[in-house]
């Protein structure tokens, strides 16, 4: 029912995703860098080591530069590209959760207030008390992931919640919420351990003996995620809806003929990542501390940074085709309201995309056509060129025809039968196309025109103006 | 359906988990709490920056030591004003969702802009703060001038998408001129004067705020306190002076059902009353450095902003009321009780929790300096 943000290669899917990509490889580590700093200053007093008490000061000016403005800005951004990138999705979710993000916005600005305190007074408050705000911080920021980690993962497992009537509760303690909270717990454990190699690595003056101490106690802060990460992974995939599970079962299994889906691509560059990490830190920081490097540190957190990009990516693709599972389709198109919509037609239901056929001359079958693209496709493909999920490349050379039948498969792409067998291949990566049968053509005839075909697509605009 | 009406779109069919009211006075009140500290982040960097030039290579003059103490705290007030524009935001998505969306989408790029502009210009403000010491004393204000240029077109953008969601007839025509957002809402008669006048208003709010330094340094530094009372005090009286102008003008560019409505009258009849006690109380804060007048000039003055924060909501609700009424009229409500009762606990226990935090620090800074 809104307009539709254009971005024309990339998708607006794709500015969620770096911005979110970014966002979480920071904030992550704003919780478990926070359990670093009062473990470690902790550590400082019981040694009595002055030296271990001064980088904690450099390092925690690292911490405040990263996460309270890039950490915080990309955090505010990822609401500002959802809201742009999917306003029905945004919208779902706030009506749904407002009070939580409510509740999170104070952790938030709890959290916040109590690094800054913690921050700006290094040699000014008592050790007693200083170490008191660091210990504080790890509570309320752990309660920042607590708030949205029910919102996360309602979004990949609604567990059938009923929108109108369930109990909020239920929706926020969905099955997947604990063994997610669990993972995200070791993650940024070891993402805290990564941070500060690099910060460690900066240290020209520090003491070799400290340095090495400090190194290996900092790679120790991945031993969480590796020993216990992949037990959570897998009860976290157990939690999973069926179908999910299924289509990652699919995909992975299809790995030995070479026949990768994307989604068992992104979940095994993840296991690659995760692996390729651990080894470096065994072989760099923990066994040869004294050779350890700047190059090596940013190696490191590049890894560390691939590992949460093909990590969020497997979870989006496991959400797919949905934005909220089993409730609203990625296009914003809710998944009760199919059939309501095939019967009303798609412009008489999607209030923008009708004010937009306003302005349309008569007849004007191509711009009718581009409408229904624009509204139903454009979340996960652009059009033309070489772009994100281009139509045009993945049409190639089929003519009007050949989408047509296409596209009427499509229409029936939500249907399963008693035995959960789905009517088409594209059940459970793709919404279905929903519209009456005159707009369903027109969209055919918009793709046609995108055919990869000279002459085919002069053929389509022919028809266009015919028609 | 004409396609004003079309393009305001719906409430998802979910229930709301408060009262509409509540959920009205949840924003009025957060956008008060961001506008305060936002409105020290707007300016901050061109007043510290000012300042520093006035106070020259003068290391202990009070202008320059005003300068630094307010560029110092402009991280602070930052990060303040972010955390408190989640609270506004959240609940203007949530209330007028039919209408923000798609102001929003309709200026997606300069939207979205918002992003790197703010992130720029809070880093500006760190750069200056740990730089200063290895920059030319007189070089390094220009940073935080960027910072605070940075902010206002940030302003100068959220004035253009509060002001487009008010009038969804033109949601159609920007969108179809460029689906991709490369729109602003320029034509809008009050936009100028909206904007020229909340500035305005940052400018009397960064200048309370110097103030307030003073009422801190008057027990360390008398002389340094009173000057920065009085600076604070003779700023607030010559900013809004000048925005009380250009709110008139602001004013008569607002619809006239608007400007002749009771709830318009009473508030600027009475923010009217309480500003000129402020100004009255600030007048004599110049004239003898008084604590206690400034301290009465700052009460009215944080009263003012109250007003004028509710009065723009009037606005809102004045020009969204024939889309949105309907809309709240169908939607139902079911109240989610518990989650509302924990958010109105911590609420309380948060506010506690900074009354702790902030003597804590005091005490902190008070026992070294």
């Amino acid at each position: 029912m809104f307009p539709v943000w254009e971005v024309p290669n990339i998708g607006s899917g794709w500015v969620i995703g770096l911005i979110a990509v970014l966002h979480v490889f920071i904030s992550h580590f704003a919780i478990g860098g926070g359990a670093f700093l009062a473990f470690t200053e902790q550590l400082a007093y019981k040694k009595n080591d002055d030296r271990i008490y001064d980088y904690l000061k450099k390092h925690s000016k690292f911490f405040l530069l990263l996460t309270t403005v890039l950490g915080a800005m990309s955090g505010v951004g990822i609401w500002w590209a959802i809201g742009l990138a999917s306003p029905n999705g945004t919208q779902t979710l706030l009506q749904n959760f407002s009070l939580f993000w409510a509740v999170e916005y104070i952790f938030f600005a709890l959290e916040l207030a109590t690094f800054l305190a913690y921050y700006y007074t290094w040699d000014k408050l008592d050790r007693k008390t200083h170490l008191k705000l660091a210990w504080i911080y790890i509570g309320i920021s752990y309660f920042t992931l607590f708030a949205i980690n029910g919102i996360l993962t309602f979004m990949l497992n609604s567990g059938g919640w009923d929108f109108t009537k369930g109990n909020i509760g239920d929706a926020f303690f969905n099955p997947s919420f604990w063994p997610a909270l669990g993972l995200r717990m070791f993650i940024m454990m070891a993402l805290a351990g990564i941070y500060a190699f690099f910060t460690l690595s900066r240290e020209k003056t520090m003491d070799l003996d400290v340095k090495a101490y400090l190194l290996k106690y900092s790679a120790k802060w991945l031993l969480p995620a590796v020993i216990l990460g992949p037990l959570f992974v897998i009860a976290y995939l157990f939690t999973l809806p069926e179908p999910t599970q299924q289509v990652i079962i699919n995909g992975l299994s299809t790995i030995g003929v070479g026949n990768f889906s994307i989604m068992a691509k992104a979940i095994f560059m993840t296991m690659v990542f995760a692996v390729g990490l651990f080894g470096m830190v065994l072989a760099g920081p923990y066994l040869n501390p004294r050779a350890f490097n700047t190059s090596f540190a940013v190696m490191l957190l590049a890894a560390g940074f691939g590992f949460m990009f093909t990590e969020e990516w497997s979870r989006e693709m496991m959400r797919k085709p949905y934005v909220v599972y089993n409730y609203m389709y990625s296009n914003g198109l809710r998944k009760f309201e199919v059939d309501k919509v095939n019967k009303e037609g798609f412009f008489n239901h999607h209030k923008f995309a009708g004010a937009e056929l306003t302005t349309l001359k008569p007849n004007d079958e191509l711009g009718k056509g581009q409408l229904m693209f624009r509204y139903q496709c454009t979340s996960c493909h652009t059009a033309k060129g070489n772009g994100y999920r281009s139509m045009k490349v993945m049409l190639a050379t089929r003519d009007k025809d050949a989408i047509k039948n296409l596209l009427t498969m499509m229409k029936e792409n939500h249907i399963v039968d008693n035995k959960g067998v789905a009517k088409t291949m594209y059940h459970g990566y793709m919404p279905p196309v929903v519209g009456h049968q005159d707009e369903i053509d027109a969209l055919a005839t918009y793709l046609a025109t995108l055919n990869s075909d000279p002459a085919k697509t002069t053929t389509a605009k022919v028809e266009s103006s015919n028609s | 359906m004409d396609a004003t009406l079309l393009s305001v779109g719906n409430f998802q069919p979910i229930p709301f988990p408060a009262p509409v009211p509540l959920l009205q006075v949840l924003l009025v009140i957060g956008f008060l709490t961001h506008a305060l500290p936002m409105n020290v982040a707007l300016t901050g960097g061109l007043v510290s920056a000012i300042l520093l030039l006035i106070g020259g290579k003068d290391e202990n003059a009070h202008a320059t030591r005003a300068g630094r103490h307010l560029a110092a705290s402009l991280p602070i007030f930052t990060t303040a004003a972010i955390t408190q524009g989640i609270v506004p935001l959240l609940f203007l998505q949530v209330l007028y969702g039919p209408l923000i969306y798609a102001s929003s989408i309709v200026i997606a790029l300069p939207w979205i802009a918002v992003l790197f502009l703010l992130t720029i210009g809070y880093y500006g403000l760190y750069i200056y703060n740990y730089g200063k010491k290895r920059m030319d004393l007189m070089k390094a204000p220009w940073i935080l001038i960027a910072s605070s240029v940075l902010f206002m077109v940030v302003a100068f953008i959220f004035s253009n998408n509060m002001t487009l969601m008010l009038t969804p007839e033109k949601f159609l025509p920007l969108y179809q001129a460029s689906p991709a957002g490369a729109n602003l809402n320029l034509t809008e008669p009050t936009l100028i004067p909206r904007y020229l006048h909340f500035v305005g208003a940052a400018f009397a709010v960064c200048a309370l705020t110097l103030g307030c330094f003073g009422l801190y340094w008057k027990k360390k530094d008398e002389s340094f306190g009173t000057w920065l009372i009085k600076l604070g005090a003779g700023g607030y009286i010559g900013t809004t002076l000048v925005q009380t102008l250009i709110g008139f003008w602001f004013f008569w560019a607002t619809p006239q059902g608007f400007q002749a409505a009771k709830t318009t009258t009473h508030l600027l009849n009475t923010s009217f009353g309480l500003e000129a006690i402020s100004l009255i109380a600030m007048g004599l804060t110049v004239k003898k450095g008084s604590e206690a007048s400034f301290k009465v000039g700052l009460t009215a003055g944080i009263l003012v902003v109250a007003l004028m924060v509710v009065l723009r909501h009037f606005l809102r609700l004045f020009h969204t009321d024939q889309y949105m009424q309907p809309l709240f009229n169908a939607q139902p409500v079911v109240i989610q009780w518990p989650i509302l009762i924990v958010f109105a606990i911590f609420a309380v226990l948060m506010i506690g929790y900074f009354v702790w935090l902030g003597r804590t620090v005091y005490n902190a800074y008070n026992k070294t300096v």
